[in-house]
């Protein structure tokens, strides 16, 4: 049955007639629904839709019209319910049924927003990231191949009207509570962490809140804020920031070792504020812990251990000792490495770490690069171990892999996302005689893969059986970043990687350390 | 009556007509970021801080004044006046702004057609395509990958006598094709109107580009004058506006961008300024540049 509504000379702008018109599509029963000017052509349409009705020659084309064919009367009613809901609906409400095509039309339904995650192509990236700031919009940039120069104008710019620019290649933040990009859901609470390092930002957020604690702002840099080229202008704008913040109790500033001079100034801002404001936790992940401790702060030895000093600084307890080692008891470590070493063979003396976080495939490097020797990678800590073309290179001997750099996402999905290349290197790999142990990471969380421990588990699980069938046994050690309440669950996931019988332990230093200790073991040490 | 808040642009259109003295107006539609004053038979636009200027408007420097539709109001040169409310715009210090195509300082020129393919890129990848988009596709008998939509097919089999007026440059005929689909579609301002406006835009900017402009101006106007009656008030000042190569500021910026010789890397987020416009307004519009341009004859 056709039901017919007019409101003679009234406008509704575009966006509503919109959301009416799907609103009202949406109510089962409803077969057809017209939404619309009262334009000739219009009520031709609705003629031919099926939708004639008498009262159609009078309408106008100043009028608004809704144009209804329903299965019966019951249908109609809650048709013009919902009509009545629509046209009565305050604009806050039909705004979160609205999705922006634009910046500008974002802003048009909400003036309020103040914050945008520009994710375009890089060449496009500028002129979208200088628009947000030409409109007082703060910034966090997920887009790369922006260039140098590019960055800083963007930064500059920010600088002048006190806005943030996080990035480019910012791919974590957590902002007044909301994930975004690759990010977690962590509780809110007293420490902030300014980061210019994306997946080493994620695993702090993670063990802050593991450790029963949490952040009030998690405000990433981009990984070339640091450089001397940059200056660490966003750095310290983020830091001073969270230094004005009166819900942050505690800063984590993490990155890789900066500029020398970017340092002094950076660590100058820092020691202010500890020394008079609130105390100050440094990771500079592989730099030297005595420069921050020169200045009067506490040095962090890996992300683990800034948040535990950061999380009993946030309670008023004492600093506990550096993390130089993992956490468990010794007896129970000697006979998980008694276990795990003892169906190897001889020729099994090496490691491959094998990453989809750049960050924690960089921390792994540093903390073993005293220990291990020479370990090759395609982010090599030195210029002769570096492998030239990973992606289909043998690798031998101890060697550590970002699958997250660009050799290995062009034209595919970030590995967090993905798993399909990290996995097809784990079943060739687990033919080497001198492999004895995978250590590798599972990020999970808003934008990573649904489950990856799924696919990650099913490798796992297929190159121990490999090794098996070859006489051997392949020791598989696992961290994961993730919480309790992300999507994929934390515990679920540790579940699905143990089945496959992979040691899971709490940070990717201890699973660091774990792999020291193991290989200690197999070449004849301690 | 003091002003109350204060205009920052004003179209010179708008300015060069507007009287010394006070004349009545009545406020016509209400809108979240805009108000519409009917002042004889012309459409006056406020439009608040966020909007781009359009052809017979003023944009204020803040929020727009609570009004309501059919209350009275004053348009004058140094300011519009709500008297009901006690509200008075001042225009004295507004910048007086030229939105015709015939104003622009840099020549336009036939862009190239790698220009035309980001702009279909940036259309299909950016635009809504519950509009006039999908003739994108359904003019080149491709399979539409959008929703279906009544009106997009009740226009799409009277395009193609369009398209073919406009390579045969017959005003008559592109009147009348332009009369066939005039008002048809979703929205305040019905797609096709929308699309027609963008239609009209290209074709002037490719006429500008190789000095033709004399020759178009009277098939462009012949359009809207066909167009115009069949559709709702707003929709119409739009048609009459585009049929002379007044357009809003971000149009206007995106020809200038689109009409250049080599292809910019502007162009993207150029267009997403216009694809802003409205619902599927700016889509439409863009579609219609697109068409527009593919088929100006050369």
């Amino acid at each position: 049955m056709v039901n017919l509504q007019i409101k003679p000379n009234t406008y509704y702008d575009s966006i509503t007639l919109m959301i009416i018109s799907k609103e009202l599509k949406k109510v089962p029963g409803v077969k057809e629904a017209l939404v619309g000017m009262g334009t000739d052509l219009n009520l031709d349409i609705a003629k031919v839709t099926g939708l004639s009705s008498p009262e159609l020659e009078a309408i106008t084309p100043n009028d608004f019209f809704v144009a209804l064919d329903c299965e019966n009367e019951q249908v109609v009613e809650a048709a013009l319910k919902a009509l009545e809901e629509q046209l009565n609906k305050k604009e806050e409400s039909r705004n979160a049924a609205y999705y922006p095509p634009t910046l500008t039309s974002a802003l048009k339904a909400d003036p309020a927003i103040n914050l945008a995650l520009i994710s375009v192509p890089g060449r496009h990236a500028y002129d979208v990231a200088k628009d947000a700031l030409d409109k007082n919009i703060n910034v966090m940039l997920f887009s790369d191949n922006v260039s140098m120069e590019e960055e800083k104008k963007l930064k500059e710019y920010a600088v002048s009207k006190e806005l943030l620019m996080m990035g480019p290649d910012c791919g974590t933040a957590v902002v007044n509570g909301l994930p975004l990009a690759f990010a977690n859901v962590i509780h809110r609470g007293p420490i902030g962490i300014c980061g210019a390092s994306g997946t080493g930002t994620q695993e702090l957020t993670i063990l802050i809140d593991q450790l029963g604690s949490g952040i009030t702002q998690a405000l990433g840099t981009g990984g070339r804020d640091l450089k001397a080229e940059i200056g660490g202008l966003m750095f310290k704008q983020c830091l001073n920031a969270l230094i004005n913040d009166p819900e942050t109790k505690v800063i984590i500033m993490l990155s890789k070792p900066p500029a020398d001079h970017v340092a002094k100034e950076i660590l100058a801002i820092a020691k202010e504020c500890n020394d008079h404001i609130k105390p100050v936790v440094v990771d500079f992940i592989g730099g030297d812990p005595n420069l921050p401790k020169e200045y009067g702060l506490t040095a962090a030895y890996n992300l683990e251990d800034a948040a535990r000093k950061a999380v009993a600084l946030s309670k008023g307890e004492p600093v506990p000792a550096d993390m130089i080692d993992i956490d468990m008891p010794k007896a129970e470590l000697e006979a998980l490495i008694e276990r795990e070493t003892a169906k190897m063979a001889p020729t099994q003396k090496y490691y491959r770490g094998f990453f989809s976080g750049g960050t924690l495939a960089d921390e792994s490097m540093k903390l073993s690069i005293g220990k291990l020797g020479h370990i090759y990678s395609n982010i090599p800590l030195k210029p002769e171990d570096k492998i030239e073309n990973p992606l289909t290179a043998e690798y031998k001997e101890n060697t550590c892999i970002d699958f997250g750099e660009d050799e290995f996402t062009e034209g595919k999905p970030h590995p967090m996302i993905d798993l399909t290349l990290r996995c097809e290197r784990i079943l060739r790999d687990a033919h080497d005689p001198t492999l004895a142990i995978l250590q590798c990471d599972c990020v999970i969380g808003y934008g990573s893969n649904a489950n990856p421990a799924e696919e990650l588990s099913a490798a796992i699980k297929e190159a121990k059986a490999i090794a098996e069938r070859e006489g051997r046994y392949i020791s598989a050690i696992c961290s994961i970043v993730g919480t309790e309440g992300d999507p994929q669950n934390l515990t679920e996931t540790r579940k699905q990687l143990e089945a496959a019988g992979a040691i899971v332990v709490r940070s990717n230093a201890q699973s660091t350390y774990l792999v020291h200790h193991m290989l200690d073991k197999l070449n004849g040490g301690k | 009556m003091k002003p109350t808040s204060t205009a920052e642009a004003i179209s010179a259109e708008l300015a060069a007509i507007l009287p010394a003295e006070p004349v009545p107006a009545a406020v016509h539609s209400v809108f979240r970021t805009s108000v519409n004053l009917l002042w004889q038979e012309r459409l006056v636009t406020l439009l608040d801080a966020s909007r781009p200027l359009y052809p017979f408007s003023v944009r204020l420097s803040g929020a727009l004044p609570s009004l309501t539709v059919g209350e009275p109001a004053l348009l004058s040169r140094e300011a519009v006046l709500f008297p009901r409310q006690g509200v008075a715009v001042g225009l004295s210090r507004a910048a007086v702004q030229s939105l015709s195509l015939f104003s622009l300082v840099q020549p336009l020129q036939t862009p190239p057609s790698e220009a035309l393919q980001a702009l279909r890129e940036t259309i299909l990848t950016h635009g809504r395509p519950e509009g006039f988009a999908p003739l994108l596709f359904l003019l080149e008998d491709e399979p539409c990958p959008f929703p279906d939509n009544p009106y997009v097919r009740y226009a799409a089999a009277r395009i193609p006598a369009l398209i073919t007026a406009l390579r045969q440059r017959d005003a008559l005929a592109a009147a009348e094709a332009a009369y066939s689909i005039a008002g048809c579609g979703i929205g305040l301002t019905p797609s096709a109107d929308d699309f027609l406006c963008g239609v009209m835009t290209a074709l002037l900017a490719s006429a500008l580009a190789c000095g033709q402009e004399r020759d178009w101006l009277p098939l462009t106007d012949a359009m809207a004058r066909r167009a115009a009656p069949r559709t709702n008030l707003i929709s119409a000042a739009f048609l009459r506006q585009a049929a002379c190569g007044q357009l809003s500021s971000d149009v206007l910026s995106f020809i200038q961008t689109l009409y250049s010789r080599v292809l910019s890397l502007r162009l993207p987020s150029a267009a997403m300024n216009v694809i802003a416009f409205g619902e599927t307004s700016g889509t439409d519009i863009l579609t219609g540049i697109y068409l527009g341009q593919k088929n100006f004859p050369n």
